[in-house]
């Protein structure tokens, strides 16, 4: 008995395939449901949650599976966006950033810059947080995205504290992308391209040592690793997702601004994680919808609607073992 | 030329010294266990033999060649591995997935971000045959949390073996093991003779005196005598030190 009820899901059971072909079909019928019943708006909210899902599916991947509990994701979130936004600026412009660079408004461009910038600068801001854990590791990811934050805050080539308007999304092959609904099927697809990725990577050998890292490190580096090295490289694919993700809401938007980059939406992110289950699979896109409908609905009652996911987080965090774990992670290993 | 050496380790505390001047060698496929007191400095010993713990004077060498300064996970690649008096597993794994990592983990880095590590057969084969020298194989999927005393100690040892490596620090692999269980550990260490060469840290005389071929007794970090297992049962100083004079 002891057998079958201690047994971890591992796999993935019948009953989330299930859920998960319901909720694609549910996705993929979407935007036809929205105009036959007259609410074409809630395209660009699913656009939001799908955009959402993918950065905190990312985050999660250092989060969840790594045990790395970033408090600076909106850092490659925001820089994603930048990227999009300034080679857009100098491609309207016409001349060259750095008097090399010559601007861009093509998709297959300015993902892939974005995802390689943020890998960068995930990379480097991990190298040097990694040296660190629990509360200071929280505190100097913060720390990074915030100075990030300000920078671009008192960039003025780039809009400073107004942002930069992106006045037309970005170009792929003949598709119209200023059609929301040629869009949101764009972030459906990439939003499986990501989750799919993600599966392979969390069942991976890699996968296995990052958990393995993440519950003890002491006994990773007697398996002969180093798991300075294996959360470097974890923590720089978490950012690549971040910053795909800031691109395409850039798109979205057709705008960036330094809000992107604000220590408050790290927390959103980290607050999607929790809400969807700390290093699960599919996760992120439940809580991504949950935050971002919660957001909706709850606004057009009041602007204190953060009154009512207050508890809602505290709930979880009392009754949920996964959310009860990360806090034992991040803030020393008592209650674990 | 011995396979495991040290010579002239010395590790302050403080004011306390832990580790006083050690030197030990292990021949080839020898079982040398090390016994004394609570506070002697076995452990101490074992994590700067591993390269946890960095000793103020001294060196060790591995197969002849100087390890001093190499990192634990370095000394792994040279074939040395240990097993922990208070076990470090990982707790969220099942004993199977525990085993399979220590397996993976032989094969070199584990930078690949493919294939399902779960679908290789190999390791998998691996697993069961080790679960089942272990005795563990009803309980390969049960999380490490939920085992008992007993079986995370059998884990932990099963760990140290998986590694493949051909010399082992084991670290009171019997520690809190009833006599039932003991009897089957050291069974599975009296198979290694020969095989693989164990620096065995243990307070159950009956199990090293059983196992070693040569024993080293350690009291306030001093190596006090070293031999067979008759010669250290007859010595007036480890009698007065260690053994009490009920063993005479």
């Amino acid at each position: 008995m002891a057998e079958l009820s201690s047994r971890p899901e591992r796999r993935i059971s019948p009953l989330h395939w299930a859920i998960f072909a319901a909720a694609l079909a549910l996705l993929i019928a979407l935007p036809f449901l929205a105009k036959a019943f007259g609410s074409p708006a809630s395209i660009g909210l699913a656009t939001r949650i799908l955009i959402y899902a993918i950065a905190a599916a990312s985050l999660n991947i250092a989060l969840g599976y790594g045990g790395m509990v970033s408090f600076g994701h909106a850092a490659f979130f925001g820089l994603g966006a930048y990227v999009t936004g300034i080679l857009y600026h100098h491609f309207i412009s016409g001349d060259p950033l750095f008097g090399v660079i010559t601007g861009s408004n093509a998709l297959l461009v300015t993902l892939p810059a974005a995802i390689l910038v943020t890998g960068v600068m995930a990379a480097i801001i991990g190298a040097l947080s990694l040296r660190t854990s629990g509360v200071q590791f929280i505190m100097i990811t913060l720390a990074f995205a915030q100075m990030l934050f300000f920078f671009f805050a008192a960039l003025k080539i780039y809009g400073g504290d107004d942002g930069l308007i992106i006045r037309r999304r970005n170009t792929l092959f003949d598709l119209n992308l200023r059609d929301d609904t040629t869009f949101y099927f764009l972030c459906l697809g990439l939003t499986l391209v990501v989750f799919f990725l993600k599966a392979r990577i969390v069942g991976s050998r890699f996968g296995r040592v990052l958990e393995g890292i993440r519950q003890n490190e002491r006994r990773m580096a007697i398996f002969g690793l180093s798991p300075y090295a294996y959360k470097l490289v974890a923590f720089a694919i978490s950012g690549m997702g971040a910053g795909l993700a800031g691109a395409l809401m850039a798109n979205y938007l057709r705008f960036v601004s330094p809000d992107m980059l604000h220590w408050t939406k790290s927390g959103e992110l980290m607050i999607m994680v929790i809400l969807g289950g700390v290093g699960t699979l599919f996760g992120p896109l439940f809580g991504a919808g949950a935050l971002v409908l919660l957001e909706t609905v709850l606004a057009g009652w009041t602007e204190h609607w953060q009154i009512v996911l207050g508890p809602i987080l505290l709930a979880i965090v009392l009754f949920r073992s996964d959310a009860r774990a990360l806090l034992a992670r991040a803030f020393g290993r008592r209650a674990a | 030329m011995s396979t495991l050496e040290i010579r002239g380790l010395v590790k302050r505390f403080g004011g306390v010294i832990a580790t006083d001047h050690v030197d030990l060698a292990l021949e080839p496929g020898e079982i040398h266990a090390l016994i004394g007191p609570n506070g002697a400095g076995k452990t101490t010993l074992i994590g700067q033999i591993m390269g946890e713990i960095r000793p103020d004077e001294g060196h060790v060498f591995l197969d002849g060649r100087e390890v001093t300064h190499l990192k634990p996970r370095e000394r792994v690649k040279l074939g040395l591995s240990r097993s922990f008096q208070i076990v470090e597993l990982l707790p969220e794994f099942t004993l199977a997935e525990n085993l399979a990592l220590a397996i993976q983990t032989r094969d070199g880095h584990s930078f690949r971000f493919w294939g399902r590590a779960s679908a290789d057969r190999r390791i998998a084969a691996e697993v069961g045959q080790r679960l089942a020298e272990a005795g563990l194989a009803p309980r390969a999927n049960v999380r490490v949390s939920s085992l008992s005393h007993g079986e995370r100690k059998d884990l932990e040892l099963a760990l140290a073996l998986a590694s493949g490596a051909p010399v082992l620090l084991l670290d009171e692999p019997m520690a809190g093991l009833g006599p039932s269980e003991s009897q089957r550990t050291v069974e599975q260490l009296a198979k290694l003779r020969g095989e693989k060469t164990i620096l065995l840290v243990e307070h159950d005389m009956d199990a090293v005196f059983a196992l070693a071929d040569r024993i080293s007794v350690l009291v306030y970090g001093r190596v006090i005598a070293s031999g067979n297992a008759e010669e250290i049962r007859t010595n007036p100083e480890v009698r007065r030190a260690y053994l009490g004079e009920e063993l005479a």
